[in-house]
């Protein structure tokens, strides 16, 4: 049995012991709230950073950069893959030096695919062949990232040309006596949604020649 | 404003005497009422011990408003039942233990218990419920309002009206099997 100083003495003991309990608790949260802190905050940023599409969409044109590699560029690639059968190669690649600006037209690539339609093919009375060779003209013209060293063809390959613009991909593929266009946004970065897809019928010779002729004046 | 209070807010003011008065006006009947929970004189003290360390620990708790009696009673009871839930304390107390406890103990309750009346109470209150032991302990040993044994209770008024209608008829049972004049 305690005497009452003894008992005085045991609550002011208790009292010194649950203080110093509380300060160390309160020090380790600190260091636990630091290192959450130096370990999270970079974590979200970089997350943050390649989760954007804004960021990805600035990314994009390194991969572009890296001609041969089989990640060609994201955009230019998930427009192939929507239209071939999963047996196209890209022998060559156009790339550039300097980084593209995303103004009206980004960049240019153009790749060959092999590529068998299925379907019926619809004339567009709004999208003839001369309003599609004025599109591409001016398209070629105005890009600046540009090969003339990508055509390559084939009986079974078809021309295969892509434009990137700030809020769309338009994908050609010429074929002997038809054109396909492929219109698609990329709002949604890896959810490409198709806008338009129309078939033109046409003799391509002539147009293959402008391309061609365009290429060699860049 | 009861003394207990005014000792207490002296406390706060920064006068450590006021801590003093609070211990000698409640350390004893706090143990006494502990240990009717608790049946351990050791343990009593060290809860009583916590009872008056949450005054020094959490003072803005207080509120002022009821008695310092009353408020710490019912942390005094909180104490104990969290203990009893905690331990398994009949398996586990040595016998040499509670010998001497009982000793300590007994102590206490001849300073404590005056009347012949009173430490009749107290013998025949082991054997009620601990609803019925609190309730008659609090209004006979402590001489508190039934307002304040229902605070300490955290029951209503009427809640503990009734609970010492029952303590009583029980009690009464008691004593008459015991051979006193209920």
């Amino acid at each position: 049995m305690k005497d009452f100083e003894e008992f005085k003495k045991s609550i002011y003991d208790k009292k010194t012991a649950y203080e110093v309990e509380q300060k160390r608790k309160r020090t380790a949260m600190k260091k636990l709230s630091l290192k959450l802190f130096f370990f999270l905050f970079p974590a979200i940023t970089v997350a943050i950073l390649f989760t954007s599409p804004n960021m990805q969409y600035i990314f994009t044109p390194k991969n572009f950069e890296n001609a041969g590699n089989d990640n060609v560029a994201d955009t230019s690639d998930d427009t192939e893959t929507s239209l071939s059968n999963g047996n196209d190669e890209e022998t060559e690649t156009p790339h550039s030096e300097t980084k593209p600006e995303f103004n009206d037209i980004s960049y240019i690539s153009i790749g060959t695919e092999v590529f068998y339609p299925n379907g019926d093919l619809n004339a567009s009375e709004t999208n003839t062949l001369d309003t599609i060779l004025d599109k591409l003209s001016s398209s070629v013209a105005e890009a600046e990232y540009l090969t003339d060293k990508v055509i390559e063809f084939g009986e079974a390959e078809v021309y295969y040309l892509t434009v990137t613009y700030e809020d769309k991909i338009v994908t050609y593929s010429i074929y002997e006596d038809y054109i396909h266009v492929f219109e698609s946004d990329y709002t949604e970065f890896n959810d490409q949604s198709v806008t338009n897809s129309f078939y033109v019928k046409a003799d391509t010779n002539e147009l293959i020649e402008l391309i061609q002729s365009l290429l060699r004046e860049k | 404003m009861d003394s207990g209070a005014s000792s207490y807010r002296r406390y706060l003011e920064g006068n450590e005497s006021g801590f003093d008065e609070i211990l000698i006006l409640y350390r004893e009947n706090l143990i006494f009422f502990i240990n009717r929970y608790i049946g351990n004189y050791t343990v009593s003290e060290d809860l009583a011990e916590d009872t008056f360390l949450e005054l020094l620990l959490h003072p803005k708790r207080y509120n002022f408003k009821t008695p310092l009696k009353t408020y710490l009673f019912a942390i005094a009871r909180n104490k104990a039942i969290d203990w009893l839930r905690r331990s398994k304390r009949r398996k586990t107390i040595a016998l040499d233990e509670t010998e001497s406890d009982n000793s300590d103990y007994a102590c206490v309750e001849e300073k404590y218990i005056g009347d012949e009346r009173k430490k009749a109470l107290n013998d025949v209150l082991s054997n009620l419920k601990d609803d019925y032991r609190t309730a008659l302990h609090l209004v006979y040993f402590e001489d508190m309002t039934n307002e304040e044994t229902a605070k300490v209770m955290k029951k209503s008024k009427k809640q503990v009206e009734n609970l010492l209608y029952r303590a009583k008829n029980a009690l009464r049972v008691e004593l008459q099997k015991r051979g006193y004049d209920a």
